[in-house]
């Protein structure tokens, strides 16, 4: 993961103290772009993922923010099964592929995380997207074929969890991007943006029996990507997280820096309240980013 | 010059942020953000720091249980963390994080063989939970863990007395959990064991058995009858499978209990149980066997004929989109589109058409294969087309001299097609298909659609003599498009 990366108040503020200095005489003048604020949560709508993909990533500062040429670049898309897009189970391929088509032409390498069975990524289309781009899959092993795959980090923040094992690609890339599918869950309610973070642990069974929502909060604390883009194009209603359910076309990605602001967003789009969804909240409450929708500047804009 | 100023940006904002003389700001971000990064040791001093700076500010708790944590966890620090846990309770005893510190707090005792301790540190993180909490509602609560929890350190040292309050709660809150609250039911029927209040439990045992049967507490009891048989009436022939090795074995466990709610009508036993055979229509499906898929379907369906199960749900549906989505990848795939916008054009399109759209301006390449396998135009126009819209469709398409091959443009709009520069025919009203001759080399395949009402809709293919799908010859959608698709002994 990439360090040291501005938050929006971060960021804005140094626009607002640019402008004091410029103002101050220090600078003799500051362009207007630096103390444009960026919003929380950017929300491009159209019926090609590809291009909301895009535009979405453009409207919350452009790939430039978050990946330098030369960079490593991790990417997880949820991959769970080999239902296709229009199931609303996995990500859709398009904005796989439009992510990383947009970090490959900044100059990264690219790798596509996936740990379920290697075949599912190629019968739902997102292997050959991203190859053909200049991306590759990477498989992760479970934790019982490659246990020295998987490193301890401590939960400090957490209020159930001590330790997870993570995955050693996550913790040794440059730049984690997280891109989940916004859809129903079983369990949790709903499955986005840090729900879709299990996958990068050992022994995400676990947090099953020790409390669901609370461990998804626990985790956000813990791991943070750099940039999440969640694939709301369509949503699956029901009888998730592997479906097949009822489904809508929505038709919008989100882009974000903060997963919990993601997820507080897209819980409208699959018709439930935040008050149904208790990690967001909890996450919030332990600061792994807020879920107050009423605190977010949420940014839509028809592609 | 813009990048010139920008070289000063970072020199500023170090100068303004961290520069000052007389403050040093700390902001409990920068704590989390340490953290984030696995910097533990500048997390900690950071939230230290915090803490010490802004006592009265919401985030001073969490900083200090923070802090203690990493002192625990990461430099394994007893004594620091807990003197930490301590003066958070001691400060803060109306928060949350005072509750956690306790909590944690008892469960280091516990690891430490101090089950009494544990349970004193317990009831102090209760105390502290009933306050700052609400009663729990649903198994997410805090304090539906906290209660549960308690209740069994407390049952670890044999203090059935204090148990038992705390499972009270937890059944008289009204929940339906078929995970969290057989355990709940179990553990309330263990304490008033506890208490000597036998036919009081006996009766906690049946009520689990009733309300949720299929639960291993549940199963548990009923093989072992003689804790309820001694203190109460009961009849347990319908539940006489559950001792013959009773077993729910479904393809979504999480469905279980919805499905043999037939128990309650004491009706279940082993022909419910089931296995993976459920998938098997979807993987025939995944194959595109539509065949093979619907039999499995069918044979689900007839041999459980009263439970449906909720993985099949949708099939139906799902393979009927299937089935269309892999027929019109037979068709012709990948072209160029430009569209014309009636109203755009004060409601009068030229009919002259091949002239006026040579022009490459404006002519999108689209590729079908992933997505909805027939011509929608409410894709590219945000909105349904009107009566008068145009839409041109262009594709070329590689023959022999003299090959003939017939095109069919399946829609229930009037239409007409150039072919290499040349108006074919006008096909009549309602007819789809056009023979064509090709030449050797690339032919230009000119379409044009012009919506008679509303919602236009189309496929194109290709087809042989005999009207099947013709899948010999090379497409695409012009000279300057990468990819091509179809060709001999290749699919569409």
């Amino acid at each position: 993961m990439s360090l040291g990366k501005p938050t929006r108040r971060e960021f804005t503020r140094a626009g607002l103290l640019a402008l004091g200095a410029a103002g101050s005489g220090l600078l003799p003048r500051v362009s207007s772009a630096i103390s444009m604020e960026l919003p929380d949560v950017a929300v491009a709508v159209n019926p090609d993922p590809y291009l909301a993909a895009q535009h979405a990533v453009r409207m919350i500062g452009g790939i430039d923010r978050f990946v330098q040429p030369g960079a490593r670049v991790l990417l997880f898309p949820n991959i769970i099964s080999p239902l296709g897009s229009g199931f609303a189970v996995n990500t859709h391929a398009d904005v796989v592929r439009a992510v990383a088509d947009l970090c490959v032409k900044a100059g990264a390498t690219v790798q596509v995380y996936h740990h379920h069975d290697p075949g599912y990524a190629g019968a739902i289309g997102i292997q050959p997207a991203v190859e053909g781009v200049g991306a590759s899959m990477v498989h992760m092993p479970p934790p019982t074929e490659a246990p020295d795959r998987y490193r301890e980090v401590p939960v400090p923040m957490g209020r159930i969890l001590d330790r997870i094992q993570v995955a050693d690609l996550v913790l040794d890339t440059d730049v984690f991007i997280d891109i989940p599918v916004c859809k129903h869950h079983a369990g949790s309610e709903t499955s986005m943006a840090i729900k879709n973070m299990m996958g990068i642990i050992a022994d995400p069974r676990s947090f099953h029996s020790l409390g669901l929502h609370d461990c998804i909060a626990d985790l956000a604390t813990a791991i943070h990507p750099d940039l999440t883009v969640l694939d709301a194009s369509t949503v699956l209603l029901g009888n998730g997280p592997a479906g097949p359910g009822p489904t809508r076309a929505v038709g919008e990605v989100v882009a974000s820096t903060d997963p919990v602001a993601v997820d507080a967003y897209g819980t409208g789009l699959v018709d439930r309240d935040l008050r149904d969804v208790p990690y967001i909240t909890q996450a919030t409450k332990q600061r792994a980013g807020e879920g107050r929708l009423n605190l977010l500047r949420v940014e839509r804009a028809d592609v | 010059m813009r990048s010139k100023h920008l070289l000063w940006l970072p020199i500023v904002v170090v100068l303004l942020a961290t520069g000052c003389p007389t403050k040093q700001v700390v902001r409990f971000q920068t704590g989390v953000d340490h953290v984030r990064q696995q910097r533990f040791e500048e997390g900690l001093a950071v939230f230290e720091a915090f803490a010490q700076a802004n006592p009265d500010h919401e985030d001073a708790p969490l900083a200090l249980y923070s802090a203690a944590r990493i002192h625990l966890l990461v430099r394994e620090d007893q004594p620091a963390g807990e003197a930490l846990f301590d003066d958070l309770i001691a400060r803060y005893a109306g928060s949350e994080w005072a509750f956690h510190a306790a909590v944690r707090l008892a469960e280091g005792l516990l690891a430490a063989e101090d089950a009494q301790g544990a349970a004193e540190r317990y009831g102090q993180a209760l105390a502290i939970g009933q306050e700052i909490f609400p009663p729990p509602a649903r198994p997410d609560d805090t304090m539906f863990t906290a209660l549960l929890k308690g209740s069994r350190l407390y049952m670890d040292v044999e203090a059935f007395a204090e148990a038992e309050p705390l499972l009270s709660q937890l059944m008289e809150a009204g929940i339906d959990d078929r995970r969290q609250m057989p355990p709940v039911y179990a553990a309330y029927g263990e304490s008033l064991e506890g208490l000597g209040r036998n036919e009081e439990a006996a009766q906690i045992y049946l009520d689990l058995i009733a309300t949720y049967p299929a639960s291993d507490a549940a199963v548990a009891l009923v093989e072992t009858r003689e804790k309820i048989d001694e203190y109460a009436e009961f009849d347990w022939e319908p539940f006489a499978h559950f001792a013959e090795g009773y077993q729910v074995r479904f393809t979504w466990p999480g469905k279980a209990h919805e499905q043999l709610s037939t128990l309650e009508e004491h009706g279940a036993g082993p022909e419910l149980v089931r296995t993976g055979r459920a998938l098997l229509p979807w993987v025939h499906l995944f194959a595109t066997d539509f065949g093979p898929a619907d039999a499995a379907y069918a044979a689900y369906n007839e041999q459980y004929p009263d439970t449906p199960h909720s993985l099949l749900e949708w099939y139906p549906m799902y393979r009927d989109s299937y089935q269309q989505d892999f027929e019109h990848k037979q068709y012709i795939a990948r072209y160029a589109v430009l569209l014309r916008d009636a109203a755009a054009a004060g409601g009068d399109l030229p009919e002259e058409d091949y002239e006026t759209v040579t022009t490459d301006e404006g002519w999108q390449v689209v590729d079908h294969t992933e997505r909805l396998g027939y011509f929608n135009p409410v894709l590219y126009l945000d909105r349904p087309t009107e009566a008068g819209d145009t839409a041109y469709l262009r594709f070329q398409v590689q023959g022999g001299e003299g090959t003939s091959t017939t095109l069919e443009v399946d829609t229930d709009d009037p239409w007409s097609a150039w072919l290499n520069g040349a108006a074919q025919e006008e096909p009549a009203e309602g007819v789809k298909t056009l023979d064509l001759t090709l030449a050797e080399g690339w032919n230009e395949v000119r379409i044009r659609i012009v919506e008679a009402d509303t919602g236009m809709a189309a496929t194109l293919r290709l087809l042989t003599e005999e009207g099947e799908t013709e899948t010999g010859h090379a497409i695409r959608a012009d000279e300057n498009d990468g990819a091509e698709m179809g060709g001999d002994d290749e699919s569409r």
